[in-house]
């Protein structure tokens, strides 16, 4: 089975999940407002309730097989072209989704949030479709690619904005859950969506662990750039557009954490700057760059699923 | 009489208009003793709570007029005494008379109109709005027995349906707000600002789920304390609670303060140091505690009492079941009353329909007693007896057929009541009472002697006394006297009776 099925079969699961994980949160939401006492009665006798419970461990499933499936494609890919899967748009695409849906599994074992996996788990869709629409697209072939340490900063700076996405949703949520409650428009959503204070602790939690990751990617960049393989004049890489937001970044989320550990600030205000650090994220991704890009890493070979690779003309 | 109910309720006033219409202990008194003194009102119960304003009035005032003279002159009073015109409450206030008043009395005893449905508080209101008017002697006779009714249906629809059970309450409401905010109530600080019952019993709900660390401030510092105990809670006192704000997750604003005791510039340098914790503000309070501009502040989310309101009422679409079987009741109960108001019509005609026939057999027995002077006290006696029974065999269908008319509350029970009236006279027996003449048209010529004879059957007094049970009684005693020779007395007696015609 070639990677592009793998990762479409990959698609269909979590596109699924999505569906189960959705339809969870609407099914287990009670019609009106509950009591404890009524609230229990409704945990042992309510077939919607059963359903709905049903639908969920049918999600978590189908996002296993998901994430399996997308591992094994992966993994195909990288047999096959003989590359770190980070040496096409397809394949950092697919590790990105790869790592959101990894990330919000773990979350959901461990917090019992599904109402962040009916938004975490499109947004891996999105990314995998996306991905997918350049299965056959450049195959970069260079010196800098095969590198260890670009393929660690690669992953390091894709693991952190997985779950920069993450607390992106919880953010969104956040701010969605303080508007109803601010406006006092309570409908069935409104108890779908987790506490504020979850919401907050899993965003606060995302970035302190993807802040790291990021640190730990820019390093590696920066390392990688003064080592004699980069191929590249230090400056021409530092001064490129991606290299400097990405710092910018960096900047963005430090101020997050710093004023929320040095002066503990939490409530509204913080999760704004967490939307604003993604959306800069993915304007990153569109701003053209001499340096980070597939294209201009190099003369493309023309993958297919049986792919044969070009003779790759090294970047200089 | 007529019930009449003007009311204002949260169904439909909003809480910046039903704060001005509160009432505290001493301006009820006044309320209630300035309702009685208008006009053509003869009674009148003021119920006051956070969620209604509510007068119950009993008026002669015919239902023709009601509303040209007196639904505008009741506004008019409500507008002096509150200091609000009438064109700013006028469109909220709501107006019924007899049954529909009634029966809103009754839904309202049985929580059905409540903000909480099931909630038992509406009872206690409802009581202590009987007992004021009773202390201040505005509640009379069918007041009071209307809001003993609704009492009655209250403790039906608690002890007979499950809407007081596993009901949706304001605790229930707060406990499932603060649970879309804070994920753990064992770390989540509460300060309770009153220490009064709902207070309380919201603060029971959020510690039965979990809150551990809860703050009372009261003005009287000794019942702060007695909360705070019963909580497992500690108490400060009044004045320091500006700093606990700083360190509060929920606070829980009952207090009876007649103006907001927390605004926006005294909560701002408060926020500026919790930093962006959330402070869930859950105020239950009327006049309210808290100004409405705080909750345009970050990170403060403030629900009054109305607030709850859309939140609860959505907790009630599932007991639809349970509304309906104590629609039941409050419509049984209802019917119940208005019979009694309905029997409460007929019981004048009833009363001189009686007092009638016993004057005729009293009149012709002091005419018997001065022409028989020979005849032996043991037959005297049967011959009263004998006379009253018969008077009171008289009186018993026309009495039976009012009461089953009235209690039917039809048109035909006045048409009937009419037809007795006129039939026996009483109007003008009662108008020649008046002139000091006895109900045949005659001067008495003994009237101080027949006001003066005691009433031989005083089981027939009371025009409520079960009248099947009387007259069973009366026919047995009649078969048992009946024995007696009196035949040659009654002949005896015709003639003369006569004579004085």
């Amino acid at each position: 089975m070639s990677f592009g099925t793998l990762n479409a079969i990959a698609l269909a699961f979590y596109i699924l999940a999505s569906v189960c994980y959705g339809a969870f949160v609407f099914l287990a939401t009670p019609a009106a407002p509950m009591s404890e006492k009524n609230r229990n009665v409704r945990a042992n006798d309510d077939p919607d309730l059963e359903n709905a419970r049903s639908l969920r461990w049918t999600g978590r499933v189908l996002l296993l097989l998901g994430i399996l499936f997308q591992f094994a494609a992966t993994g195909v890919w990288c047999a096959t072209m003989h590359r770190s899967p980070f040496a096409s748009e397809y394949g950092t695409l697919s590790v990105l989704a790869w790592i959101i849906a990894v990330t919000f599994a773990l979350i959901d074992l461990r917090r019992n949030l599904p109402a962040v996996g009916a938004i975490a788990l499109p947004v891996a869709c999105v990314i995998l479709f996306w991905a997918l629409l350049h299965v056959h697209g450049p195959v970069a072939d260079t010196a800098v690619l095969k590198s260890q340490i670009v393929s660690l900063h690669v992953l390091a700076i894709l693991s952190s904005y997985g779950l920069f996405a993450l607390a992106f949703g919880c953010a969104a949520l956040y701010l969605l859950q303080n508007a109803l409650l601010k406006q006092r428009a309570v409908h069935s959503l409104f108890s779908s969506i987790p506490p504020l204070a979850s919401l907050d602790a899993i965003a606060y939690r995302s970035v302190a662990y993807a802040l790291p990751l990021l640190t730990l990617g820019l390093g590696l960049g920066v390392a990688d750039i003064f080592s004699k393989d980069s191929g590249a004049p230090p400056s021409r890489w530092l001064l490129d557009a991606h290299t400097l937001a990405s710092f910018g970044i960096w900047g963005l989320y430090v101020t997050y954490l710093g004023t929320r550990i040095g002066l503990g600030w939490r409530g509204v205000r913080p999760q704004y700057l967490l939307l604003v650090g993604l959306v800069v994220a993915i304007a990153l991704y569109a701003i053209p760059s001499a340096t980070h890009s597939f294209n201009s890493l190099s003369p493309v070979s023309a993958p297919s699923s049986h792919t044969r690779l070009q003779t790759p003309k090294r970047y200089s | 009489m007529h019930l009449v109910l003007l009311g204002l309720s949260h169904h439909n006033t909003p809480i910046e208009l039903r704060e001005r219409f509160g009432y505290n202990a001493r301006s009820l008194g006044d309320a209630l003793t300035a309702a009685k003194s208008l006009p053509g009102i003869g009674e009148a119960v003021i119920l006051s709570t956070c969620n209604r304003m509510e007068m119950y009035l009993a008026t002669e005032i015919p239902s023709a007029v009601h509303e040209v003279e007196l639904f505008p002159m009741l506004t008019k009073h409500l507008a002096a005494q509150h200091n609000v015109a009438p064109t700013a409450f006028a469109p909220h206030l709501y107006r019924k008379t007899d049954q529909a008043a009634a029966v809103h009395l009754m839904r309202v005893a049985a929580s059905l109109d409540s903000l909480v449905l099931g909630e038992a508080q509406i009872l206690g209101q409802v009581r202590g709005a009987l007992r004021d008017a009773r202390t201040h002697e505005t509640g009379g006779g069918i007041l009071g027995k209307l809001f003993e009714q609704a009492l009655f249906t209250g403790k039906r629809v608690q002890t007979e349906t499950g809407l007081g059970q596993g009901g949706f309450s304001i605790g229930h409401a707060a406990v499932t707000l603060a649970r879309q905010i804070f994920d753990d109530f064992a770390r989540a600080r509460v300060l309770i600002l009153g220490a009064g019952k709902m207070s309380e019993e919201t603060a029971q709900h959020l510690v039965r789920n979990g809150v551990r660390f809860i703050v009372v401030a009261n003005r009287t510092h000794d019942r702060a304390i007695e909360m705070a105990d019963r909580l497992g809670g500690s108490a400060i006192h009044y004045d320091a609670f500006p700093a606990e704000l700083e360190r509060a997750d929920i606070v829980i604003s009952a207090t009876a303060a007649p103006h907001p005791i927390l605004n926006r510039k005294m909560l701002q340098p408060v926020l500026r140091k919790r930093r962006g914790r959330p402070l869930f503000f859950i105020d239950i309070a009327l006049p309210r505690d808290i100004d409405a501009d705080v909750a345009g502040l970050d990170d403060v989310f403030l629900y009054n009492i109305d607030h709850l309101q859309h939140y609860v009422q959505q907790a009630a679409t599932d007991r639809a079941q349970e509304t309906a079987r104590a629609e039941i009741i409050v419509r049984e109960e209802t019917d119940r009353f208005m019979a009694w108001m309905q029997a409460r019509g007929a019981t004048p005609v009833i009363a001189n329909l009686r007092d009638h026939l016993q004057q005729i057999a009293t009149h012709r027995l002091a005419i018997l007693r001065s022409r028989l002077r020979e005849l032996p006290d043991r037959d005297w006696q049967v011959l009263e007896t004998q006379m009253r029974a018969m008077m009171d065999e008289v009186a018993l269908p026309p009495t039976l057929l009012l009461k089953s008319a009235s209690a039917s509350a039809t048109d035909i029970s006045y048409d009937l009541t009419g037809a007795v009236d006129a039939l026996f006279g009483l109007s003008a027996g009662d108008a020649a009472k008046s002139s000091g003449q006895n109900s045949d048209g005659f001067t008495s010529r003994n009237e101080g002697n027949l006001d003066a004879l005691p009433d031989l059957n005083p089981l027939l007094s009371d025009a409520e006394y079960g009248m099947e049970g009387r007259q069973v009684e009366t026919k047995q005693r009649s078969d048992r006297e009946l024995k007696l020779p009196i035949s040659a007395v009654t002949d005896a007696a015709i003639p003369e009776t006569e004579a004085a015609k």
